[in-house]
């Protein structure tokens, strides 16, 4: 048996809730707020705690000095957390969909989706930002059904990846077909931009992700309750009384806006939901309602630790977080998908 | 009929020969190509262009081409996979990775990077095989294999931005080579390394018909009079040197080797001399096609030969992978 402690709002509400459980969020939460901290701490010029404390304790009297560095560094720290969290979430989520453990945004082809419409609305059509996100969604969702439909009855777990992968190339192809126009400097600044940096993270991208994420993750969470079916398979699902169609459909174009802002702001983060949702899944067990949550702590974790480390480790030279990400991106995936093997 | 093939073929690659030195931002009539491959006269500016700009880039890209193929033929033959070719295994990204570590360490250049190139390639496809191992467990799973030489691939392009953002200002006059693309001054290298193509794919013109014994399998091959594993490690050691000389002089351009021993397939067979052959001329004829792509389709805005064969080679792997999957399910 599992241990639990049972949470009771009133006389209606009873929410059992495992101890491991709590005690692996209580930590995670913990160490993000402590990698927080460092994170504005560290830097090319360090700030002591004090001023930090300062500075979060009341925003107009912080010193002349902390308050510019402060104001570069925030934006990165919110949009590396939230971005963070939305990518594995969205990670996962493809995971449950798909039925494979080795499924992820980037390696299916979605974040590539996203960017290649956000390039050519950007930079064929001349759209204003605000809309791109919305077109970047529209990209992505038709990337992902294009994936899964073109994998639907193959039923091979690395076939669905490949697919993803050869997807994936030629849009990236295309991208940079409408970036060499601009000439060299914009193809240089999209090199960085197609592994994920979050060096050009403004106050303004930071604020857009923080909307996306204030309305997705909660429903993520929402979500995630009701997927415990999916992972039975489509005919056990419906033999329940799910409805395995419709929900893969809502959960694929979930999965969808969850990247969309992420990539416009930061670019597409490949390999983040396959480690987030792995190491949750073996933190956790299987039950969805429990992973999310894990899911989304973790991923924010290993990208706002990735930035830092990016950005302070190898001073004075700047490493996007996307590619220390990769890096440890593949041999996860080496692990994870030789554990799914033995699994079987 | 396979010989009417191979003659199809080389008629064929001509033609695009003569297209590629007209084309180009500014198009030169036929007689003025003529004129300046054989009254070439230095002070006409066309005749320049044609020679110095088109007929090194012609040369650049047939070499590349028929190299890769021959060395994406070899792989198909040696590994009895369909989907295997230089690129898909990493051996390209390898070798890219370890010649930008050469740039920055040695400070080499040009051919010299043949070497760090071609210990970036054995690394690489050492990794792709330990890797296709830890993701299939011992089985052979065809798909594994690709799967792993892809993720090398995405590890090694990692590494490589990496060491690129070591020292961003050393590497910008890369940019190009990065990608894969055909330069004006590619042919430089190309003059030490052209006698590496020529040795390799004539040994692999000889090995052919051991190679051909080998898609039997071992067992039979064995029988027929062909040592498999002396045949198996030659055709390894000539396909990985073949794939480095063409990476070194144009940068990692991919899915030639992959789709033109599909294409040879398709028109000629598979066994053979004629075979081979056909196939190279195939590569030669994808990349000088991709080229003439590349230099018109966007005129005077240049593209980058390795993004156009990406864009058309992704949608081959695509189709491949694709019908692989179906025929597995039949």
């Amino acid at each position: 048996m599992r241990r639990e402690i049972t949470l009771r709002l009133g006389r209606t509400v009873h929410l059992p809730i495992g101890l491991r459980f709590a005690a692996l969020i209580a930590t995670l939460l913990i160490l993000l707020v402590a990698t927080s901290l460092a994170a504005l701490q560290l830097g090319s010029t360090p700030v002591s705690t004090a001023d930090i404390v300062r500075w979060l304790l009341s925003l107009e009297t912080a010193d002349a000095e902390t308050a510019p560095i402060m104001d570069l560094r925030w934006p990165r720290i919110v949009a590396a957390l939230l971005g963070g969290a939305m990518v594995a979430a969205s990670g996962y989520l493809l995971q449950v969909v798909a039925r494979n453990g080795l499924a992820d945004p980037g390696l299916l082809g979605i974040s590539q989706g996203s960017m290649a419409a956000i390039v050519i609305g950007a930079a064929v059509f001349g759209l204003a930002p605000s809309a791109l996100v919305w077109l970047g969604l529209a990209g992505g969702f038709a990337t992902a059904l294009l994936v899964t439909t073109l994998a639907y009855r193959l039923s091979s777990a690395t076939g669905l990846i490949l697919i993803g992968l050869a997807v994936g190339i030629v849009l990236s192809a295309a991208i940079e077909i409408v970036m060499v126009q601009g000439g060299i400097l914009q193809f240089a600044r999209w090199l960085a931009w197609s592994h994920g940096s979050l060096t050009a993270v403004s106050a303004t991208n930071a604020g857009m992700v923080t909307l996306w994420a204030a309305v997705l993750l909660p429903v993520c969470l929402i979500a995630s309750g009701q997927a415990m079916p999916l992972l039975l398979g489509h005919e056990q699902a419906a033999g329940i009384g799910a409805s395995p169609k419709k929900l893969s459909l809502l959960l694929t174009l979930l999965a969808a806006m969850l990247v969309a802002p992420v990539v416009a702001s930061v670019g597409p983060i490949s390999f983040l939901g396959l480690i987030a949702a792995h190491v949750a899944r073996r933190l956790v067990g299987e039950s969805p309602g429990e992973v999310m949550p894990v899911t989304m702590l973790i991923g924010a974790l290993i990208l706002i630790s990735a930035d830092t480390a990016g950005r302070t480790l190898f001073l004075p030279v700047i490493v996007p977080a996307g590619i220390l990400i990769s890096i440890a991106g593949v041999l996860t995936f080496l692990i994870a998908a030789r554990l799914s093997r033995s699994h079987r | 009929m396979k010989v009417v093939g191979l003659a199809l073929l080389t008629v064929a690659f001509v033609l695009l020969c003569g297209l590629h030195l007209t084309a180009g931002a500014r198009f030169s009539s036929p007689g003025l190509v003529i004129d300046a491959l054989f009254e070439h006269d230095a002070r006409n500016y066309q005749h320049v262009v044609v020679v110095k700009q088109r007929l090194t880039r012609l040369v650049v890209a047939g070499y590349s081409g028929a190299v890769l193929a021959v060395s994406g033929l070899l792989l198909q033959k040696t590994l009895r996979n369909d989907l295997v070719s230089p690129s898909t295994l990493g051996i390209n990204s390898g070798a890219v990775t370890f010649a930008v570590l050469g740039i920055y360490f040695f400070g080499l250049d040009g051919a010299a990077l043949f070497w760090p190139a071609l210990a970036g390639g054995l690394f690489a496809i050492a990794v792709t095989f330990l890797a296709a191992g830890l993701v299939s467990q011992g089985g052979r799973d065809p798909l594994a294999l690709i799967l792993g030489g892809t993720m090398t691939a995405t590890l090694f392009s990692s590494a490589t931005t990496f060491a690129i953002s070591l020292d961003p200002d050393r590497f910008g006059g890369l940019m190009g080579w990065l990608v894969g693309d055909i330069g004006n001054f590619d042919y430089q290298p190309l003059a030490f390394l052209w006698p590496i193509g020529i040795f390799g794919t004539g040994v692999a013109l000889i090995l052919c018909r051991a190679l051909d014994l080998q898609t039997l399998g071992a067992e039979q091959a064995a029988t027929l009079g062909a040592d498999p594993r002396i045949v198996r490690y030659g055709a390894l050691a000539l396909a990985i040197p073949l794939a480095i000389s063409a990476v070194c002089v144009v940068g990692p351009i991919g899915f030639v080797g992959l789709v033109a021993p599909h294409i040879a397939r398709l028109l000629v067979g598979e066994t053979g001399r004629i075979a081979m052959a056909s196939c190279a001329l195939i590569g030669a004829i994808i990349v000088t096609a991709a080229d003439i792509a590349a230099r018109t389709l966007l005129s005077p805005q240049l593209l980058h030969v390795g993004t156009v064969m990406a864009l058309c080679g992704g949608i081959a792997f695509l189709a491949i992978v694709l019908t692989t999957l179906r025929r597995r399910i039949a």
